[in-house]
């Protein structure tokens, strides 16, 4: 067993004086938000689209 | 669920958002994309395969992050695997996107109010970061040391679990070698598909292969003892009542009856010779204690009594010479005795009028008292007690009333009257003879009333008797005025 490689798939655990920044952190877009955009660029180009707030 | 462009709450079937207008059919696939990912996670997790679970609703978020279900679901997966700071993460983001009828809320709320729980969980966290930092460092039996007490305090915890087992697996000795099998098989207990597990108990075949045949060892053994215990019993058919033993009827016996009168003699001899004589003394110790009791009473009603007698004899003798006297005054001349009642009448009178502050009645009261006829040594003292404080006090309120008339004051505010000025000052110098102002003020009524001589008399008698007079140098001035 090659010990460092199997070190190195340990993660440190996410602490709870820690929680508040990875709520903060946590990326926001999903795919949702990436298929509105690209709708909203080609509507602004012109074609029908949702309308977008 | 949740419109990714306003954030309102909207129904899964509605094709526009109400509040923003924006068209829902698209998202609508794609919150079922999210939804198919989280089907997938959640019966993961119900075959305890937390690592898929947690794949595939991370998957679910990707498409749709707000799937409150899928990070609600993860959430509880991550606090599983001892990941609490984890599961606050998503359930804290899940209860913002969502803040009504979210039950990531209750879970926040569950786990923020123990504030004990909490610092021990922080703590347990901490402590596997640490020991992560001490494994990479080298520093591995510092590691094992704190891992093992996480370990056993939190055996839940995978990623702590799965550390400790690899160290084991490092350090290469036998019995830690088996440690590491252990906690792999409480670690697959709770993740069956947790990668970090299976790869290392693929490194320990050879304590599963031990383990395996000790298993079987331990399985023959059982069988063994139960094939035994199967040849000893009677051999019936499986599905076949079982006949125990025929009844049979008890042939009648003197036995029992013997067994009970023995031991009814043997009680009767245990009461007489333990039982008993406890009593007895128990009983005796009483009678004496009541005896005790009873002597020292009666001892105490006896000198009470005696002291009973005394003052009985004490009263009869008192009775005895006041009824002498009584018959010697009722014997004697009935006026004696109408003038000693009224003389002990005017001092109790005189005592009371002086108790209320009337000192000039109560002087006059004492005066008809005659201190002569007083044969009782309570009168006597009674008399005394107040007869000298009474009179210096009655002779000040007769002065008093002799200054205002000599000075047309209170009383005599019409204008002066010397001849009640000498009245009063005469009064006063009656019950105090030593008054050296009633002197004085006599002097000056009989001075201005022309009689010289008389006057003089009181000038001399303060000048040459009471040097410390309070009036004395007035006393002095008006003798020379007088060219004395």
């Amino acid at each position: 067993m090659n010990f460092e490689a199997e070190i190195s798939k340990f993660k440190p655990s996410l602490e709870i004086d820690e929680v508040q920044d990875a709520v903060y952190a946590q990326k926001t877009e999903d795919v949702v938000d990436i298929i509105q955009s690209i709708i909203s660029e080609h509507t602004s180009s012109g074609n029908s689209a949702p309308r977008r707030r | 669920m949740i419109c990714p462009n306003c954030e309102n709450e909207i129904s899964f079937n509605d094709t526009v958002c109400d509040q923003c207008g924006i068209d829902l059919e698209l998202i609508r696939t794609l919150v079922s994309w999210s939804n198919i990912y989280y089907n997938e996670g959640l019966e993961r997790a119900r075959v305890r395969n937390l690592t898929g679970a947690i794949e595939s609703l991370r998957r679910s978020l990707k498409f749709y992050k707000y799937n409150i279900n899928a990070r609600n679901l993860l959430g509880l997966i991550y606090h599983e695997m001892g990941e609490t700071g984890s599961a606050l993460t998503e359930w804290v983001i899940s209860s913002n996107y969502k803040s009504g009828r979210n039950p990531a809320v209750e879970y926040v709320k569950e786990i923020q109010s123990d504030k004990t729980a909490l610092g021990t969980i922080d703590r347990n966290l901490k402590k596997y970061n640490t020991s992560l930092e001490y494994a990479r460092n080298g520093d591995t039996d510092l590691a094992i040391i704190q891992l093992k007490k996480l370990v056993n305090a939190n055996p839940k915890y995978v990623q702590a679990a799965n550390l400790l087992a690899v160290l084991y697996i490092r350090n290469g000795r036998k019995e830690g070698r088996l440690k590491a099998y252990k906690l792999g098989r409480s670690v697959l207990d709770i993740d069956k598909a947790n990668v970090v597990a299976l790869s290392y108990m693929k490194e320990l075949d050879d304590v599963r292969e031990k383990a395996r045949s000790r298993r079987n060892d331990q399985n023959k053994a059982k069988e063994s003892k139960e094939n035994t215990v199967k040849k000893n019993s009677s051999l019936v058919e499986d599905d076949s009542v079982r006949v125990i033993v025929p009844y049979q009827e008890e042939k009648p016996t003197m036995l029992p009856v013997l067994q009970v009168l023995g031991g009814m003699i043997l009680g009767l001899l245990v009461m007489a010779f333990l039982i008993q004589p406890t009593i007895d003394k128990y009983r005796n110790k009483k009678n004496n204690n009541d005896f005790v009791t009873y002597s020292e009473d009666k001892a105490a009603d006896d000198s009470e009594m005696n002291l009973l007698k005394e003052e009985n004899e004490d009263l009869t003798q008192q009775v005895a010479d006041l009824e002498l006297q009584v018959s010697e005054l009722q014997g004697g001349d009935p006026t004696d005795i109408a003038n000693y009642k009224k003389m002990f009448e005017a001092l109790i009178e005189a005592k009371q009028l002086y108790d209320e502050g009337d000192y000039i009645s109560a002087a006059k009261k004492l005066k008809k008292v005659d201190t002569k006829e007083l044969d009782s040594k309570k009168a006597t003292k009674l008399y005394k007690s107040i007869q000298s404080d009474t009179y210096v006090k009655a002779s000040e309120s007769y002065c008093l009333k002799g200054i205002d008339a000599y000075n047309g004051t209170g009383d005599y505010i019409a204008g002066h009257d010397y001849e009640a000025a000498i009245e009063e000052l005469l009064k006063a110098l009656e019950f105090n003879e030593e008054n050296t102002d009633a002197m004085y003020y006599l002097g000056r009524c009989y001075q201005l009333t022309e009689d010289t001589e008389t006057a003089l008399e009181y000038y001399n008698t303060i000048v040459n008797d009471y040097p410390d007079a309070r009036l004395y140098n007035d006393a002095a001035s008006r003798l020379r005025e007088m060219g004395y």
